[in-house]
This record gives C-alpha cells, structure tokens and sequence, in this order.
C-alpha cells in the first residue's frame, strides 16, 4: 500500500506477500506436524520427543517476524481509524510520520540489538538445548528482518512528506 | 513434630532475620547518599520466599547503616525468568536469578552439580556450591558477562506420582516430566520417559496423565499445587539443581570499598537464609501438608535407592568423561564435592550459619 | 524528574499517539522505548527491546496463538463457518431479532473452535452482516451485536487470554479452560436474552427472519457435525491427557484439515488463503504484544501502575470494594488501552493484591476475561469494534460503539453474578478436575 504507485514498489509488495507466504507455510506446517507428532508418539507409542518444544518455539519466532513487513505492507496493524480516517494535508503527514517514527524506532532499537549480541550468542555458544542448534543465526534473521521493517518505515515517511507537499 | 525440629535446626537463621544474632560490625566510612540495589525475580510476591528475602534485606540495611536498599522488582515486571543474564549484563536490573540451567550450552563444569546423590539438602548444597566455585566455575560464569552474587541450591528432588514406587523397576516406563537435560538423561537411565511440559502446562500434563509423574523439591509440589493430584509420593533424593543469582559487574565494582565488604558478605548470608528458611523450611511444610491430603508416603529402602542412584550413575560417568575429554577437570570437581559434603553434612546448619558469618568464603569475586 | 511524572506524560503521549491512527502496537512499543531511555539509558533500553522481542516469540506456549487463528481460519475457508451459521439460522431466525441472536450463537459455537476474539468477529460478521441487512435489522444492533458476540471467543474454550493468564499466574490453563464454559454458555444466554427482548419490545429493530420446515431443521443439524466433532477432539484431548492446552491447538489445526479433506473442500486456494491472514493476524497481535511489553516494562519503573494497585490493596477495605475498584480501573484501561498493554501493566500487581483477598486463581482468571470482553468493545480503543468496522466499513465506529454498550452493561451485571456465586465458574473445574 506504501508504494502502491512505483511498479518496482508493486514487486517489492509481490515479494514481500510471496516471502510472508512461503515463511508461514514452512512454518505453520512443521509447527502442527512436530506437535502432532510429538502426541502420537508419546500417547500411542510412549516414545516422547526432547525437541519439539524447542523446534516449535523456534519456529514461532520465524513465522512471527517473518509475518511482520507484510502486515505492514498491507496495513494489518490495528489502528483506531476515528481521527485518522477524516485527517488530510498536513495532520495527516503529521499522523504519518509519528507511525513511521514510532515504528522505525523499535525496528531500528531491534535491529541494532540484535547484530550487537548476536556474536556473543555465539561466543557463548547459546542454543537449542536437546535440539542442538545454535540461537545466533535466528538473531541475524531477526536482524535482516527488522533492518527491512526500518526501511519501510523511513520508505513511508518520505512519501508521506512528498504526498503532502504536492 | 518435624515443623519444631525445622525451627531448632534453623535457630541462627532465623534469629539473624529478626536481628537478634551477634554479627561483626563493620566500620562504614562512606557517607554519600545510600545506594540503591534493584533486585528483580520471575517469583511472585505471594510466594514465601519473598518473606525470607525480606527478613535478609532488612539486615543489609542495617549492616550497612542505612547506605545499601534494596528494591525490589517481583513478579518478573522487569524481565522474563530465562532473561536474568541478559537483563543484569545490559543494566536493566543490578541482581537476580541467574540459572545456568537457563543456557546449559553455555557452561560445562556448572552443569555438573546436578549430578546425581551429589548434596543432602538445599544447606549443605549452598555451602559447597559456594566453596567450589572458585577454583571451578568463576570463569565459566563470568564469561557470561556478570559476576556471581551466591550460590544456592534446592532441596533433594522427589517424586510425586499416581502409582506407588518402591523399587527401580517401578520407574521403568514411566513418563516423568523433566525440566532439563541432565534430569532427562537421568530419568533415561533409570528406564523412564522424561516428558518436556512447560511450567504452566505441568500442572494440567500430570492431572490428566499426560505424564505419570513429576520431579521437583517438595516445596514445588506445594506452589505449584501437583501435590494436590498426586496419589503417591517417594523420597528419591536423587539429585539437587544449582540456582545461582547474579549482578551487574559495574554495579559491584562501583560500590565504595567498605560497602563492598558489607555487601560481599551479607550476600553469603542470605544464601543461607533461603537454605534454611525458604528451601528447607518450606519442604519440611510441604512433606507435612502432602502426607496431610492422604498422599502416601513411601521412603524407599536404601538398597533401592542406591540401585536407582546406580543406573543414573552411568549418566555421570558419561559427564565426567566428556568434561575431561575436554580438558576440564571434572573428576577433580567431583572429588572435592564429596569430600567438602562429608566435612559439611558433619556440621548442624546453625553450625554452617555461623561459619558463613564469622568465616564467609573468599574469591566469590575478585 | 519524578518517574511517576513521566509515567504519566508517556501514558498522555500514548493517548495522543493512539488517537491520531498510530497503530496501537507501535504507538505502546515507541512510548516503552522513549520512557525506558529517560529513565535507564540507551544499553538497557535496546537489551529490552531485544529481550521482549526475543521472549515473547520463542515462548512455546504462544504457539496456540496462530494455530488457533489458524483454526477458526480454516474453518471460515472451508465453509464450514457457513454451514454454522445456516444451521444455527434455521431453528433460531424466526425469534424476535432472530439474525442478531443466531450471530450470538453462531459466534459462541465459533468460539469453541478459535481462541481469538478478532477472529471471531471477522469471520462472523462477513457472514451474518450482510443477512441482517437484507431483513432491514437496526445497524446498531446488528454490528453491535457481533462484536460483542466476537468476545465469546476468549471466554469459551479454547481461549488465548486464558493461555497467556494461566502462564502468567502459573494457574493451570486446563482448568481456566473448563471453567469457562458454563459461564460462556450463560453469557451466550443473556446476550441472546437482551436482543430477545429489544426486539420484542421494538419489533422494527430485529424483523423475524424466513420460515423453515422441521425437516429442514433437522435436516441442517447433520452440517453441525464436523465443528461439533473438533470441539470435541480438542477438548476431549486436553481432558484425557492425550495432549496439552497448546499441543491441542496444533491437533485442532490437523483435525480441521483432514475434515476438509474428506468433504472434498480443501483446495490449494484456500489453504494458501487461509496461511497468509493467519500469518497476518498472528505478526498483527505480536506486535502488540511485543509493545504491551515494552510499556509495560517502562511504566513499572514509574511505579505509576503499582502505586495505584497498592494504594487500594492497603486501603483496608472489603474486599468486594476493592474488586468493585479493581472493576473501575480495568474498565478506564481496557477503555484506553489494548488487551495486552492492560494486562502487562496490571496483573503482576493485581494479581497478589487478589490472592491475598482469598479470591481463587481460576475465578479471577475468568474474572480477568470478562475486563477484557469489556475492553474489547468500549470507546474509544475497541478491538472488536475496529473488526466490525473494518467488516463493514459503511457503519460508523460510533454506532458500533452504540450497539456494543447494552453488551457491556450485561457483562457488568454477569461479572456480579458471578462474584455473588462463585460457583457457576467454579463448580466444573472443581468435579471435572479430579
Ligand atoms: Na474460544
Ligand atoms: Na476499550
């Protein structure tokens, strides 16, 4: 919706929205398979997993930040639409560049934490306990994924100003 | 009764909550603004054992002439439990509970206090825990980026479970909900199903009979109420896990010197305090109240404990092996574990109080 | 400056934010930034964001969040919503506000197979919308009306605020769940009864809806049968210890699938359809979350909130006062704030205080629903009422709002009842539970 006019704005969207799709299938699936299989197992055969708790908990954390620059992109947050719906010329940019400021903060504060500890991570070699995988490369997916959010926000605000001047 | 012969044998701790026990005074020359210690904990302000941190800050207060306060963040508002060593390294809170448990990938010779038939109960736990740490832990923990504030150690872990378990054989097939991966392979050993549930989910898991059976201290049974649906519980003693606290380097090495040395030794106090007078205490309360709703007892025999501690045995071995593979010394740890326990557990716990207070440990921190 | 003074101007600026379309999850994560920068630097401020982030997307037990969106989701896609919906109609369409008192069950037997309560109102409210305007129903009633409906969802089994209660104040998310079901069945009722009687008393409101044969009735049961069928696998799961309250959200999705699968509806279009809103939905309430907890992590060192619950816990007073108070608090800051932000700030301080008072955990966690139900559907930060209208764009947000306020008057007087008989939450719990 951001860049609904530029055509390469139209194939970023396209793949952001293929990028969100792909994530939560992956996902999603594998979630409800290792559950239930991890049921199945241990109902029927009595032979729990030890990593499925740590696989689902990994995934969530794909799926979750995976999802966020396509609820962006199609205005998915939950907003109140009282005020903001009836605001034009300058309130408006004003309503705009708050919601790219506020959100540009926390991506960028997340962004930046993220590619801060992430050698540490690794240093101390923190990880899945039982599934034996290392946490560092989920913080530098977290970190692309907030660097993104970041850019969406700074791509926003431009064109909020730029709409409100012409 | 057992809640009078607790009292008698936590007599020095309680009395120093109360401030009436003979401590060295020390000689405070600093004489700025007192200084505020934010102490954050996961542990809800309705569990007791705020009541024994409680009984602990006055004294700091005190012994500090009113210059160290603590204040205190419970209920996790200021972080989640897993995050502490993050939380206290990034300055978000100046203390709390440090699990190494929390990322066991990052230790080795801190994992290995959770072996099994290791320490009689939570007091001994605290004093060696703390003795050993030294020569065999400091560095791994400060590695992490914080120093260690004390040790601490639970009571025995037991069982509670809806069959009866006598012996060995009684354990095989069973599921059991474990926590870590050390209990994990321990429950493997002894031929059962360690279960992975997540705290909230435990309590609903074993009711339902997702799982047979749970491992805790008997105070846990109590606080996170699977005592109330358990049939049967066994004093398996078979393992303790080590729950450390730790704080903010800065904040330590920027207390004034004579603060420190009150700090420094006030934290080796209260770890015994909650040794005593959460931990113990409150499983002696535990035990008391379990066999109170009608869940029998059973104390198994010692043959078949050590028949058990034997099978988890193996577990350790393995351990120490892959520590000294690694160049870590392991067997030597273990050695001066059991030997420090037998010089300890000769000790009553007011005996072990007062050493903590007239003697307490060096080199915690440097 | 004082913290508490701060905590007051970001609680303003939040305010201010909020209203000017900042969305909301945004809004709470810039105002817990900037607050925790004033008072704790920048190192710790960045750690808090890392760590909540982290924290919060990695924690097991919110799994049950999308799989459960993901439930209702499916549902809607295979059109066994609609099936619902029919069959609810045919017995319940010729009442007085006949349309209106099928949404309100429609949506309670939807809320049985989702734990969201936005999910709830988006999949009902496409259906049920359009019908009650073709009958000329009151708009007010009839957007109202499934947006409070929508609010079932969190109450009746399955429920993701139950979930993230129960993990919050370690009372067990087993027993919160069939606590809930009696006192959703009743609140079904009294919603049902309060539409019933509107359009009794003003006919023009709710016109009675088609005839239908009695064969036709019966003949509209059988559709029932596949929602009623993973109802029961979901909790019957949970209640033979075969799975956990999370791991039965993931059971829930499969059994959805593989009864699709046999009525021959599960296509790739609606597969896909139904895994990207689920995505959407789940990152949209993350966000929030991940902001609840942000502010609510700054505002805790402005002892702003603690100060406030103290002050009425040692107040001395009785203790159906304080809940009396505990009621207003929750209704200004469920009126002001989203669900998560409210619930951050206030239970770890509420929560002893009430302990303490001798009410039971699991009263309180059904308590804790009914304030969000509450928040959900008050002016002017209303969750379900922003659903609806994003459902129905041509019906304003004020006559919405007008249409949930009888609703919430009915919950004011459902959350006395059960303060006066504990019981009607407690009793199932207490024989089932054994
Ligand atoms: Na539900
Ligand atoms: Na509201």
């Amino acid at each position: 919706m951001t860049l609904e006019n530029a055509d390469s704005g139209s194939r970023t969207i396209a793949a952001i929205r293929t990028f969100h799709y792909a994530v939560n299938v992956a996902t999603l699936a594998l979630s409800a398979v290792v559950i239930g299989t991890d049921v199945v197992l241990r109902y029927v055969f009595n032979a729990p997993l030890s990593w499925g708790i740590e696989a689902t908990s990994l995934l969530l954390l794909v799926m979750v930040f995976g999802s966020l620059p396509y609820v962006w992109e199609r205005g998915g947050h939950i907003r109140m639409e009282l005020i903001y719906s009836h605001l034009n010329g300058v309130p408006r940019v004003f309503a705009d560049v708050a919601t790219a400021l506020s959100g540009g903060l926390f991506s960028a504060a997340l962004c930046f934490e993220m590619l801060r500890t992430f050698p540490g991570m690794r240093a101390r070699h923190e990880g899945a306990e039982n599934l034996g995988v290392p946490f560092w490369p989920f913080a530098v997916f977290v970190a692309v994924i907030a660097g993104l959010m970041t850019l969406q926000f700074v791509v926003f605000a431009v064109h909020s100003l730029v709409r409100g001047r012409g | 009764r057992a809640d009078e012969d607790i009292a008698a044998r936590t007599k020095a701790a309680r009395d120093y909550v109360e401030g009436k026990l003979k401590v060295p005074e020390y000689k405070i020359t600093y004489d700025g603004p007192p200084i505020t210690v934010r102490f954050s904990s996961f542990v809800a302000a309705t569990v007791p054992l705020w009541t024994s941190y409680r009984g602990a800050f006055k004294q700091l207060e005190k012994e500090s002439k009113g210059k160290l306060i603590v204040k205190e963040y419970p209920g996790g508002v200021l972080h989640a439990m897993t995050d502490g060593f993050k939380a206290v390294r990034s300055g978000v809170t100046d203390m709390t509970q440090c699990y190494a448990s929390y990322q066991p990938t990052s230790f080795n010779l801190m994992n290995g206090t959770g072996n099994s038939g290791l320490f009689p109960d939570a007091v001994v736990g605290a004093v060696v825990a703390a003795k050993i740490y030294p020569k065999y832990m400091k560095k791994e923990y400060e590695n992490i980026g914080v120093y260690l504030a004390r040790t601490s150690m639970t009571p025995a872990y037991n069982l509670v479970s809806k069959k009866p378990i006598h012996q060995l054989e009684d354990l095989k097939g069973m599921k059991i909900r474990a926590v870590g991966g050390v209990q994990a392979e321990q429950m493997r050993a002894v031929g059962a199903l360690p279960v992975f549930l997540s705290t909230p989910e435990a309590y609903t898991g074993f009711q339902r009979g997702t799982v047979d059976g749970v491992v805790a201290h008997d105070a846990a049974f109590v606080s996170f109420r699977t005592a109330e649906v358990a049939k049967n519980w066994a004093d398996l003693k078979f393992a303790t896990v080590e729950l450390d606290y730790c704080m903010r380097k800065e904040f330590y090495d920027g207390l004034p010197k004579d603060l420190k040395v009150v700090f420094y030794n006030w934290l080796q106090r209260w770890n015994l305090v909650d040794a005593q007078l959460w931990f113990e205490t409150y499983a002696a309360i535990a035990r008391e109240k379990i066999e109170a709703q009608g869940i029998e007892m059973v104390k198994l025999a010692p043959v078949e404990r050590e028949r058990i501690l034997g099978a988890m045995g193996k577990v350790d071995d393995q351990w120490t092996a892959k520590m000294e593979a690694k160049g870590l010394p392991a067997k030597a740890m273990m050695q001066d574990i059991k030997r420090l326990v037998a010089e300890d557990s000769k000790k009553s716990w007011n005996e072990l109080f007062m050493e903590t207070v007239n003697n307490p440990v060096q080199g915690l921190v440097d | 400056m004082d913290p508490s003074i701060i905590g007051y101007v970001g609680f303003a600026v939040l305010l201010a934010l909020i209203a000017l379309g900042v969305p909301i999850g945004l809004a709470m994560a810039a105002i817990g930034i900037v607050g925790s920068y004033i008072l704790t630097g920048f190192t710790a401020t960045v750690a808090q964001v890392g760590m909540n982030a982290w924290e919060e997307s990695t924690d097991f037990i919110l799994i049950a969040l999308p799989m459960f969106v993901l439930m209702g989701q499916l549902v809607f896609h295979l059109r066994l919503a609609e099936d619902l919906y029919d069959a609810v109609q045919k017995w319940l369409g010729r009442l007085p506000g006949g349309m209106a008192i099928t949404a309100v069950v429609a949506s309670a037997v939807f809320g049985a197979v989702t734990g969201v309560s936005s999910a709830s109102v988006a999949t009902m409210g496409a259906m049920t919308m359009p019908e009650m305007r073709r009958y000329k129903y009151d708009e007010a009633l009839a957007s109202g009306s499934i947006a409070a409906a929508g609010t079932l969802a969190i109450l009746i089994p399955p429920s993701v605020l139950m979930i993230v209660y129960g993990i919050w104040t370690e009372t067990s998310i087993g027993a919160l769940f069939i606590a809930g079901m009696i006192p959703g069945i009743l609140l079904t009722l009294a919603f049902a009864i309060l539409i019933y009687v509107r359009c009794w008393l003003r006919p023009e409101m709710g016109p009675i809806g088609p005839r239908y044969s009695w064969r036709e009735r019966f003949g509209s049961l059988r559709k029932l049968l596949p929602i009623i069928a993973i109802f029961f696998v979901v909790i019957g799961g949970i209640y033979v210890g075969a799975f956990t309250p999370t791991e039965a959200s993931a059971i829930g999705v499969i059994g959805v699938l593989i009864v699709g699968l046999f009525m021959r509806r599960l296509n790739a279009a609606c597969f896909k359809d139904s895994l990207i809103d689920t995505g959407t939905t789940t990152g949209m309430i993350f966000a929030i979350i991940i902001g609840g907890h942000l502010i609510g992590r700054f505002l805790v060192l402005t002892d702003v909130t603690s100060g406030l619950v103290t002050w009425i816990g040692d107040s001395g007073l009785n203790r159906y006062v304080i809940l009396s108070l505990f009621v207003l608090m929750y209704l200004v800051l469920g009126a002001l704030l989203d669900v998560w932000g409210m619930l951050i700030l206030t239970l770890p301080f509420v929560f002893p205080v009430m302990m303490s008072l001798k009410f039971d955990p699991v009263w309180f966690g059904i308590f804790v629903v009914l304030m969000t139900e509450l928040a959900l559907i008050t002016p002017p930060v209303g969750i379900n009422v922003y659903v609806m209208h994003g459902i129905a764009p041509e019906v304003g947000l004020t006559t919405i709002f007008r249409g949930t306020l009888p609703f919430v008057f009915v919950i004011l007087a459902f959350v006395s009842l059960i303060t006066v008989f504990p019981q009607i939450v407690l009793w199932l719990p207490s024989v089932s539970m054994r």
